[in-house]
């Protein structure tokens, strides 16, 4: 997977409040499946560093708000798919890292079969010309 | 699946509060920390990448909130937050909240009281081992075999020996049973002889599966066993935990000892554990012994003759004995019992042959979890009546808990109302003002529950008599501490929640102002406030006119006549039988002991009698004469043994022939005085004297008595009874079927003053007879009514708390409302209203209500009443009278409530009224 880095400069952050919502809705409910598949490819990470990658592959969905990817976590902790324990972050402080259970791996598979089976019947109806709905 | 895993993390994580918020802010700080690192190595100063760091992770307090919903039921964490909250405003108004917490705890401790009452004698089981498995025997009683005589208290229970070793035989459905019974009539059925001294115990006579069918392991020593029955054992008895403390100090060497049981020595051999009491709720036994049949020492200490067979080992029809049996393993009850009938059906058609099969009773084998039910069945309708009486004190404490939270609100307007301002939610604030409710609900519990403890053996002391206590263990159990808690619950949810709704219904804008003057109170109707005093003042009414109709009861009854005179009538009993005296030796120690009673200078008159005046007791026989063509005329009839002198010494009169005297004795030929009830039932007003009538249903010319007098009617076992037809015999006549006989002695004046000399008299002529309850008549008639007393009583006191309760509440409500309209009576007054005006508007506001509850107390107590009916009488349900006085008393106290602030309104000086704010 490819990493953008996301400039970081001296911007206002003046997000419009529809869109916000909008991605508030979006995000509620492919924020764990994004985690999920993070901690797949990477390994063990902490709060901060899922939330870096998530920003940096779905461009801005987690540019504000960074906080709400942890009740996100916690979600998923207390469903099993994630286990987390205390480790050493970069500056040698104490950080939570987060890390994929086998039941996690199952439900990684299966989510993501339904998403590529869920797009492609999609993409049939958006490909589907007048003469094919008679 | 998921959602359960979830949820499971959720409970386990309600204990970890601390470490849980903890690990998010470590969590939190360390994010931030990297993002701030981040922005300064993209080249911000230190103070705006933080900033910046803080900016992008969003509000920390709305996604804490979101945390701790999914880390925990948030309901616990605002549960903890909400009690410490209420603990605060409680103690913050200590005089509110004292006066509302000893409000609940009276309602709720009655209520403890009268369920810990139901539960010692209805629900607990009976302290062996595996009670479920206890089944009782029984018949039903309504198909009377011809040839069946019964000695004891309910017939359905009674069984003959003979039939008892029929059942015990059948090993293939009982894996043990046993039978018992007792040994007189009262709990001084048996003399103990404890260092030469006589003494008077309760005794039972009990078969060698007892103790180890019922699975009692003795605290010292051992049961009853097979072993003790054989004819020949050596003598031994048991005796109970609480008389080895009365009577033996708990002496450690009391295996072993020898004691005199009506002159026959025993040696103990067990003591029984202290939670045992038998088989039966509400008696308890102090000594066991093996089953046996002496002249000294006799079921029911009856003695042989006319109906109670020679032997009770071959009285096939003397019904005297209890059984009950622990089932095979593997045997239903069903299965026992309709193979226990068939045995039974063999046994009575044995000696009787009926037309119809259907007329021949069936044997049941009921649960005996509670053992022998015969307290229960008395006691239950009472007992419920007690609990829905005590519920609706329960209910007034309530009502009055709302109106003193509804008073209090206003002192929290503002406090509420800021908090509904600042984001609080209606439902949220009305959890946490029923958190305070059930908070000062379950305070009241806990002291009710010291009032309960208290209360719950004064009721048992008032249930008893002195003949036959009640032995209850009222001790508090898992169920009545539920009961206690459940109740405590649904009381403050049940006053918290209408006041809860009214009190966060506030028009914000207005509320939150400080002036008294505010719109909003003038037009609020304060309808909740008004509904629970006419509720509390309905109810009361409910219970005070219940409380009437007992009162009337139990005077209706203390002033009836029943036939004989009570004044100064002193009684005592004696059983000879139990020191060796028999037949002829008996009548000689009555005869002479009379003689000498009626020469003490302080006695009036005396004489002697089988029961005791409403001792509770008696014999009923079926009686026949000679009808019209041969056929015989046969009832059931009343009799009794009495002693000369017996009519004038009771005040009861001859209203024809003679009475029965001296010269009636074993020697001159059998006569009988009957009554007017008999002579009316039997005669039809055929004149009596002369005619004869014999036992059975068949009259027997031979064994035929000759009728020698009539006397006037009178009642003496049932004050509740309806008259009986009765006979009377001559005590001399019948030695065969002399046992326990009452003196009753006319004092001349007190009947305290003789009591020393009386057993004196009896003391000189055989040191070893000890009296059995001796009492007044007075007294006996006060325990024969004791339900109807403790009824007049109880509810007397219920009636009363609600009147307070409901008073209070009126006149708090009066009083606030003055004080909160004291500004609309300056005003009117300023315009002209005088004084007297003022007094009147007010006392007319609150005698509205009162009378509002009144009109609606008395439909309620229509309906109410209704259920009592079988409990009272010389009154109806519907009583005018009562139901008058009662609402009279009610409307005129009412009166005096709202006359006091009234009379506060009246002096209201408008010039001050109309400056305060």
């Amino acid at each position: 997977m490819e990493l953008c880095n996301t400039p970081v400069g001296n911007q206002k952050l003046r997000i419009p409040k529809e869109t916000m919502k909008q991605k508030m809705d979006v995000l509620q409910g492919t924020l764990a499946l994004m985690i999920l598949k993070t901690l797949d490819v990477l390994g063990p990470l902490h709060g901060y560093g899922i939330a870096r990658r998530v920003e940096q592959i779905s461009g801005d969905l987690l540019a504000v708000n960074q906080g709400t990817l942890y009740p996100v976590l916690l979600k998923l902790e207390q469903e099993g798919s994630i286990s987390s324990e205390w480790g050493a972050s970069e500056h040698n402080r104490r950080a939570r890292f987060y890390r994929l259970t086998r039941d996690g791996r199952k439900q990684l598979q299966a989510e993501t079969r339904d998403w590529n089976q869920t797009s492609a019947v999609i993409a049939r109806f958006f490909a589907a010309k007048s003469e094919d709905f008679s | 699946m998921k959602i359960l895993k979830r949820s499971l993390a959720r409970l386990r994580n309600l204990f970890s509060r601390h470490q849980d918020d903890q690990r998010l802010k470590e969590e939190i700080a360390e994010h931030v920390a990297l993002q701030t690192a981040e922005n300064i190595r993209a080249g911000l100063s230190s103070a705006e990448a933080r900033r910046q760091a803080l900016l992008k992770f969003g509000v920390v307090e709305s996604m804490t909130e979101d945390y701790r919903s999914e880390r925990r039921f948030l309901f616990f964490d605002t549960l903890v937050q909400d009690v410490r909250y209420a603990f605060r405003m409680l103690l913050k108004a200590p005089g509110f909240t004292a006066v509302a917490v000893l409000t609940l705890a009276l309602g709720i401790g009655a209520n403890t009281a009268i369920f810990s009452l139901v539960d010692a004698v209805m629900l607990k089981s009976l302290p062996v081992k595996n009670p479920q498995q206890l089944v009782l025997f029984q018949w039903d009683d309504n198909k009377w075999a011809p040839q069946f005589g019964q000695t004891g208290w309910d017939s359905k229970y009674s069984f003959s020996y003979p039939a008892f070793q029929q059942f015990r035989a059948q090993t293939n459905v009982l894996s043990s049973a046993f039978a018992w019974v007792p040994l007189g009539f009262n709990d001084e059925n048996m003399t103990v002889g404890i260092n030469g001294q006589p003494t008077l115990a309760n005794g039972q006579m009990v078969t060698g599966d007892y103790f180890s069918g019922l699975g009692v392991t003795p605290l010292l020593g051992r049961g009853i066993n097979e072993a003790d029955e054989n004819p020949g054992a050596p003598r031994v008895a048991v005796i109970s935990y609480a008389y080895w403390s009365r009577r033996f100090a708990r002496d450690a060497s009391i295996i072993g000892r020898n004691v005199a049981l009506n002159g026959i020595s025993f040696t103990i051999v067990g003591v029984t554990p202290s939670s045992f009491y038998g088989v039966q709720v509400g008696t308890e036994p102090d000594i066991w012994v093996p089953f046996d049949d002496k002249p000294n020492m006799r079921p029911w200490s009856t003695q042989p003759g006319g109906g109670t067979a020679a032997s009770v080992y071959t009285a096939r029809n003397w019904l005297c004995v209890n059984v009950m049996a622990r089932l095979q393993n593997g045997v239903t009850r069903a299965q026992a019992q309709s193979s226990l009938d068939v045995l039974f059906h063999n046994y009575v058609t044995a000696d009787w042959h009926p037309d119809n099969e259907s007329r021949v009773p069936h044997l049941f084998l009921a649960q005996a979890t509670e053992g022998l039910p015969q307290l229960q069945e008395g006691t239950a309708q009472p007992l419920y009546i007690l609990m829905a009486a005590v519920g609706l004190v329960l209910l007034i404490a309530c009502a009055n808990v709302a109106t003193l939270l509804l008073a209090r609100a206003s002192a929290r307007k503002k406090e509420i109302s800021v908090r509904l301002a600042i984001g609080a939610s209606r439902p949220r604030l009305i959890r946490q003002l029923l958190t305070e409710s059930v908070l000062m609900s379950l305070l009241g519990a806990a002291l009710g529950l010291v009032f309960a403890a208290w209360g719950t053996r004064a009721l048992v002391a008032l249930m008893s008599s002195s003949s036959n206590q009640l032995i209850l263990d009222v001790n508090a159990d898992a169920k009545v501490l539920l009961f206690t808690l459940v109740a405590a619950v649904l009381t403050g949810i049940l006053f918290g929640l209408a006041p809860a709704f009214r009190i966060t219904r506030i028009e914000l804008a207005a509320a939150m102002k400080d002036t008294a003057a505010n719109v909003s109170d003038a037009r609020d109707k304060h309808r909740l406030g008004k509904s629970l005093i006419v509720f509390q003042v309905a109810v009361s009414l409910v219970l005070m006119i219940g409380a009437g109709l007992f009162v009337r009861t139990l005077v209706n009854f203390e002033n009836k006549n029943f036939g004989f005179d009570q004044q100064n009538l002193l009684s005592f009993g004696l059983d000879p039988t139990r020191a060796g005296y028999h037949d002829a030796r008996l009548v000689s120690l009555y005869s002479q002991l009379l003689d000498r009673i009626q020469s003490l200078p302080g006695v009036k008159a005396a004489t002697l009698v089988e029961y005791a005046p409403f001792y509770g007791v008696a014999d009923n026989n079926d009686t026949s004469i000679e009808g019209e063509g041969n056929k015989s005329v046969s009832y059931n009839v009343r009799s009794q043994m009495v002693g000369p002198d017996f009519f004038t010494a009771m005040g009861i009169p001859i209203i024809a022939g003679r009475a029965i005297n001296r010269t009636d004795t074993a020697a001159s030929p059998k006569i009988a005085v009957i009554d007017e009830t008999f002579a009316r039932k039997f005669f039809h007003g055929q004149y009596p004297i002369g005619q004869r009538f014999s036992g059975g249903d068949k009259f027997d010319p031979k064994n035929s008595i000759e009728i020698v007098g009539v006397a006037k009617s009178a009642e003496l076992t049932d004050p509740h009874a309806e008259l009986k037809p009765k006979a009377y015999y001559a005590y001399a006549q019948s030695a065969k079927y002399l046992d326990t006989m009452f003196f009753e002695v006319r004092a001349q004046g007190a009947p305290a003053n003789i009591i020393s000399e009386l057993r004196d008299a009896v003391y000189q002529l055989d040191p070893g007879l000890p009296l059995m309850d001796l009492k007044t008549q007075t007294e006996e008639t006060a325990d024969a009514l004791s339900q109807e007393r403790l009824f007049a009583r109880l509810t007397t006191v219920f009636g009363l708390i609600a009147l307070l309760l409901a008073m209070v509440g009126l006149y708090g409500t009066m009083a606030y409302s003055v004080t909160r309209k004291t500004h609309e009576i300056g005003i009117r007054m300023a315009l002209g209203a005088k004084p007297a005006n003022v007094l009147a508007m007010v006392i007319r506001q609150g005698i509205t209500l009162a009378l509002l509850g009144v009109a609606i107390g008395i439909v309620l107590a229509l309906g109410a009443t209704r259920l009592i009916s079988s409990m009272i009488f010389g009154v109806t349900p519907y009583d005018p009278v009562t139901f008058f006085v009662v609402a009279a008393v009610l409307v005129a106290v009412a009166f005096l409530a709202c006359f006091i602030p009234a009379r506060r309104a009246m002096r209201v000086d408008p010039m001050i009224a109309l400056r305060y704010e």
